[in-house]
C-alpha cells in the first residue's frame, strides 16, 4: 500500500521508479483527483507518462531509484511536479512535440508529445543531482487549455 | 493478463479482462496476445471494453500486434473506454485502426464476418 501527503490542494507521494510502482502510485492518487478536477484520465495519463519515463530511463536498469510525485491546486490550475535523482533528462527529448506519423504503424515516441498536447508551462530543472520537472493542468474539462477566449 | 478468447463467424475474439494496459504490462500483454493470434482466423477483434487506462506503452503494444498479424490479416478494435478513446484520438492512430463501438457492432459491420 502507497502512502503519501494529502490535503485539500496538495498531494504528494514518494516511492521507487519502476513500471509497477508507477501503476499503484496513480490508483493512489485517483481519490483525491476526483475530488479537484473533472478530466481525472487526463492527469492519469500525463503522469504515467511523466513517471514512465523516470523508470524506463531515468535510472540505470531495474534500480528503482526515487521519483516524487507532488499534485497541487495553484492559480486556478494543477501544477504537477516529478523530482527525481536519475540521469540528466536530454533537452531533446523534452522538447519532443510532433507525434510520430500514424501510417508508420509507430510503436513508440508518443510519449512527450502527448504530454505536450495535454500540459502548459512545461519547465526542467537539475539542481545538486535532483530532476525537477513541472508543468500546468486545467482543474475543469473544457475548451483546450490554453485556447480560452479572453473576456 | 486475463485474456479470454473466442471464435465466431470466422473471426477470433479476444476479451480483454484487464483494467489497465500501462507500461508495467505492456510487455506481457504483447507477447500473450501474439501466442493467441499465432495461427487463426485472418480478422482478430481485440475487445478493450473492460480497459479503462491505456498509456503509450499500452498503445505501442496494441500496434504492435497488428504489425505482427502482417498484411493478410487484420486488427479490429472495438469498446473503447473514454480515456482509451482519447489516447487513440490525441495519438491520431484512431486513423489506422478500424473501431467499433462494440463486439456486437464489429460483427454485425459489412465485411467483419463474411
Amino acid at each position: 500500500m502507497m502512502g503519501g501527503a494529502v490535503s485539500e490542494t496538495r498531494a504528494s507521494v514518494r516511492f521507487p521508479a519502476t513500471p509497477p510502482k508507477v501503476r499503484e502510485c496513480l490508483l493512489y492518487l485517483r481519490e483525491w483527483l476526483h475530488g479537484v478536477v473533472d478530466d481525472v484520465g487526463e492527469v492519469e495519463l500525463v503522469l504515467a507518462e511523466l513517471l514512465n519515463n523516470v523508470a524506463e530511463h531515468g535510472y540505470p536498469a531495474d534500480t528503482g531509484g526515487d521519483v516524487s510525485v507532488t499534485l497541487e491546486v495553484e492559480q486556478g490550475s494543477l501544477r504537477l511536479e516529478i523530482c527525481d535523482q536519475g540521469g540528466v533528462l536530454p533537452e531533446f527529448l523534452m522538447a519532443h512535440k510532433t507525434l510520430p506519423d500514424p501510417l508508420d504503424l509507430p510503436e513508440g515516441g508518443f510519449g512527450w508529445p502527448l504530454i505536450h498536447a495535454l500540459t502548459e508551462d512545461i519547465s526542467y530543472n537539475r539542481k545538486d543531482g535532483v530532476n525537477q520537472l513541472q508543468c500546468r493542468m486545467p482543474l475543469s474539462a473544457g475548451p483546450e487549455f490554453g485556447m480560452t477566449e479572453p473576456v | 493478463m486475463q485474456l479470454n478468447t473466442q471464435t465466431t463467424d470466422d473471426v477470433l475474439i479476444i476479451h480483454v479482462d484487464e483494467p489497465r494496459i500501462d507500461a508495467s504490462v505492456a510487455i506481457q500483454f504483447k507477447d500473450t496476445v501474439r501466442g493467441l493470434i499465432a495461427d487463426g482466423p485472418k480478422q482478430v477483434l481485440l475487445d478493450l471494453a473492460r480497459v479503462d487506462f491505456l498509456d503509450s506503452s499500452g498503445l505501442g503494444a496494441v500496434v504492435a500486434v497488428m504489425k505482427h498479424l502482417g498484411k493478410d490479416r487484420q486488427l479490429i478494435l472495438s469498446g473503447l473506454t473514454p480515456n482509451v478513446a482519447k489516447v487513440f484520438r490525441l495519438t491520431r492512430m484512431d486513423r489506422v485502426f478500424r473501431i467499433h463501438d462494440s463486439v456486437d457492432d464489429a460483427l454485425g459491420a459489412p465485411g467483419a464476418a463474411a
